[in-house]
């Protein structure tokens, strides 16, 4: 069975998340919601390069889901799973592994700010009215205080362009195709419905592909090519801004009290945090939240039952864990493996 | 005043009746000013802010669509002091802007963010040079747009201190005119109305078999001019019409902003030719080239139509407007008008909800009614408003009717025998005019014999990034 790329890239999600979690886990991960259970959910179940990439409308998300069950591939009851027929069609590598959910939008953050920067300085030098591509008011601002800092436009133009085309002709032609008629100036890019004539496929697929092309294409620059300089300063911090604050505090010697009683915080926000930073710290007390006879048999569980599941691991728990320790546990686990 | 257009706006002269209103405005009066679509309105209250002391124009729009693109126009031309309050902003932006009203010279609002009490609070303590309201013939209940938001604008002009009104709009038959009038409580009023004609547009309808339509368009495109945009009504309908013509593309507001921007940059460019579109298009998109607007099934009302037409010929050229009709096409217009009304069930059911005592919110999650769906927007504003499920139910009614009576007048329209020019000019209580190139019912309409249509070339992704970099003369 021949399935399209977005479809492709759900099943794998599906097949992720191990029978365990919700449609509407998987459907917040896709959106990106920085909650304390879906950031959870994308880092227990290998689902960080998804997080936020593929964020759907509603109605689109239940459409594909509706597909792939009536094609036998998955079942929904209260958790999603993968069928049988359905593992046979995912296969490692996994396509969602190119997506670069874990830079939290940096690719996609980096192609506003360089396609706008082109569009407005190629109108500008040719004299022509233009209707700006990208609309948002972070990239729109960027620009504005960009352009500022290039004197000479038309080399920085030309510079751009032999960028681009030396990092284009290492990608296959169809991904280089996918982004140069994508990119605006004397000549307006192609909407996805547009080119999805000329390159068979569907629109949603078409924006996944792009996706990987265009990360692809930035792993074909140099360090210090203009484009990735033009990166550099985008925020690619997977904690909460909320918790990057918890975590200052933290290391400046303040004790959890003082911490919660300064910030206002509910004790459950603080649980959340500290959730955050066991999982995205390279260095974590977590002596301080768990001993270490119950660390060893938190992973003891996850090896055996092979599962995420908070539910299931306390049910398999001897020792007097609670539901806090053990995703502060599990949270590290990931550093292990790794 | 020409100098001031120049320097701005980078016109060198007014287009009809542009000048009139203008000084109107700048003499202080209360003004009403009917202006064909395209006929240039935003200069009308845009330019006079040049010649006042400081201050600021507030500008009342329906239409989210409608203030991002004069927003974006504005800012375009290098104007800064502008700034929008809609539910788009966020709280803090909103905050910001309120704060900073004195360094502003236009605000653009929703007439929502009007009712506001912090907006309205801050709005009286600045000086307020003109009050606008665009697509003023919301405000009646006559109209085919009629907005309950719009309603209460009299009422907030005078909270702000009487500031002088200009209200603006593009077509209103004289019985909206006096809704105008009186609902923005206009004193001494000057009313400056511009005819509708278009003279550069002839008006051509063509009666198909309902399974007929796509070749009548398709042969109907080899004998007119382009750039062309076609009006559906559904978003399917216009992704069926534009896959079946070669160089053409559609737009409608399902599309993701990305692409929906590179449309209109390509159709503003002339990269494409035919533009098929649902009503969703053309806000704002100001393409002086438009040589015809198709309608490849009829609109709601005739003012709906004259709008849309309106957006050929801008540039004064000859134009064509062609309809395109099939027994039956009313259907899917009835059905439209049915769902701009909440069902009785609706109404029954929170009427229930309200005897129980039950919040609103609570009853509207459990019936799962959708906050953003207009009919029932429209619906929990008159239950707030503590209207009874009888006036409803009335009003409701009665605006169907309005609605029907407003389809039949446009099924008229296509089934005239007579001069359609005419047909229009009278709906507008306008006297008829007889000119050349004027419709297919006087009998001299002109169509052209070589329209080909280009097709898109083959893909080259290394030939494509040159030219999107530079300008031919200069490729490598
Ligand atoms: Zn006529």
């Amino acid at each position: 069975m021949e399935l399209t790329i977005v479809n492709q890239m759900l099943l794998e999600a599906v097949t992720r998340l191990r029978d365990e979690r919700t449609d509407r886990s998987l459907y917040h991960v896709l959106q990106g919601k920085r909650s304390a259970t879906s950031l959870q959910d994308a880092h227990f179940y290998e689902l960080e390069p998804v997080f936020g990439m593929l964020p759907f409308k509603r109605e689109t998300f239940d459409r594909l889901l509706t597909e792939l069950e009536r094609q036998g591939l998955i079942e929904r009851d209260t958790t999603l799973r993968v069928t049988e027929i359905g593992k046979a069609q995912v296969a490692a590598p996994f396509l969602i592994d190119d997506l670069g959910g874990e830079l939290r939008g940096f690719s996609i953050t980096l192609w506003k700010r360089i396609s706008l920067l082109i569009q407005t300085l190629v109108c500008l030098e040719q004299r022509i009215t233009f209707v700006p591509i990208q609309q948002d008011v972070a990239t729109k601002e960027w620009v504005r205080q960009q352009i500022k800092h290039i004197p000479n436009r038309k080399q920085w133009l030309e510079g751009i362009h032999r960028e681009l085309r030396d990092a284009l002709r290492q990608l296959s032609d169809r991904e280089a195709t996918l982004i140069s008629y994508r990119l605006s100036g004397l000549k307006t890019g192609l909407s996805y419905p547009q080119l999805q004539e000329q390159l068979d496929s569907d629109t949603l697929s078409l924006r996944l592909e792009f996706i990987m092309a265009w990360r692809k294409c930035l792993r074909h620059l140099n360090e210090t090519s203009i484009i990735l300089q033009l990166g550099s300063d985008i925020d690619q911090s997977k904690m909460t801004q909320s918790a990057q604050k918890t975590w200052e505090m933290l290391k400046r010697g303040q004790t959890l009290d003082e911490i919660a009683h300064r910030r206002r915080l509910k004790k459950s926000t603080m649980e959340d945090h500290l959730v955050e930073i066991a999982m995205y710290s390279d260095v974590f007390p977590l002596g301080q939240f768990i001993g270490e006879a119950e660390w060893n048999e938190v992973k003891q569980v996850v090896n055996r039952e092979h599962t995420y599941s908070l539910k299931r691991i306390k049910a398999e728990l001897t020792s007097e864990i609670d539901y806090f320790q053990i995703r502060i546990a599990l949270a590290r686990t990931r550093w292990e493996e790794t | 005043m020409e100098a001031v257009l120049e320097r701005y706006f980078k016109y060198d002269r007014f287009r009809a009746g542009q000048k009139e209103i203008i000084e109107s405005v700048l003499a202080g009066h209360d003004t009403l000013a009917m202006l064909p679509t395209g006929g240039g309105k935003s200069i009308c209250y845009q330019l006079p802010s040049y010649l006042q002391p400081e201050g600021l124009t507030i500008i009342l729009s329906p239409l989210l669509s409608l203030i991002e693109d004069q927003v974006m126009q504005i800012k375009s031309r290098g104007e800064r002091a502008v700034a929008k309050l809609t539910s788009f902003e966020t709280r803090e932006e909103k905050d910001d802007i309120l704060q900073h009203l004195h360094r502003l010279r236009y605000l653009y609002l929703s007439p929502e963010q009007l009712a506001v009490p912090f907006v309205k609070q801050q709005l009286r303590q600045t000086t307020i040079n003109l009050f606008v309201v665009d697509e003023a013939h919301c405000i009646s209940q006559w109209g085919h747009e009629f907005r309950p938001e719009y309603a209460r604008l009299g009422a907030v002009r005078k909270e702000l201190g009487n500031p002088p009104c200009l209200a603006l709009t593009a077509t209103a038959t004289s019985q909206v005119e006096q809704d105008i009038l009186a609902g923005l409580m206009l004193s001494d009023p000057t009313v400056i109305r511009h005819s509708v004609n278009r003279p550069e547009i002839q008006f051509i309808v063509e009666q198909v078999e309902p399974d007929q339509k796509d070749r009548a368009l398709t042969t109907w495109l080899t004998k007119t001019e382009r750039p062309c945009v076609i009006y559906t009504t559904t978003r399917s309908e216009a992704e069926r019409v534009a896959r079946m013509i070669p160089n053409a593309t559609h737009y409608h507001a399902g599309l993701e902003t990305e692409d929906r921007q590179l449309i209109q940059q390509q159709f503003l460019h002339d990269e494409i030719e035919c533009l098929v579109c649902t009503s969703a298009f053309g806000m704002g998109v100001n393409k002086g080239n438009v040589r015809t607007v198709i309608h490849y099934s009829m609109p709601a009302t005739i003012e709906a139509y004259m709008q849309e037409i309106g957006r050929a010929g801008r540039d004064g050229k000859p134009s064509t407007a062609l309809l395109l009709y099939a027994a039956g096409d009313q259907r899917l217009q009835h059905f439209l008008v049915d769902k701009q009304y909440a069902p009785t069930l609706w109404i029954d059911q929170l009427f229930a909800a309200r005897a129980q005592n039950e919040a609103i919110d609570v009853t509207e999650k459990r019936l799962r009614l959708d906050g953003e769906d207009p009919a029932y927007r429209l619906l929990k504003a008159q239950l707030l408003d503590g209207w009874s499920r009888e006036t409803i139910i009335k009003w409701q009614e009665s605006r169907k009717k309005i609605r029907l009576r407003e389809l039949m007048q446009m099924t008229n329209y296509i089934e005239s025998t007579s001069c359609r020019r005419g047909f229009i000019l009278n709906h507008f209580d306008e006297q008829r005019i007889i000119q050349d190139r004027c419709c297919d019912n006087c009998g001299n309409t002109t169509t052209t014999t070589h329209a080909k249509l280009k097709s898109g070339g083959v893909l080259d992704w290394e030939r494509r990034l040159e030219e999107v970099f530079f300008s031919s003369a200069d490729s490598v």
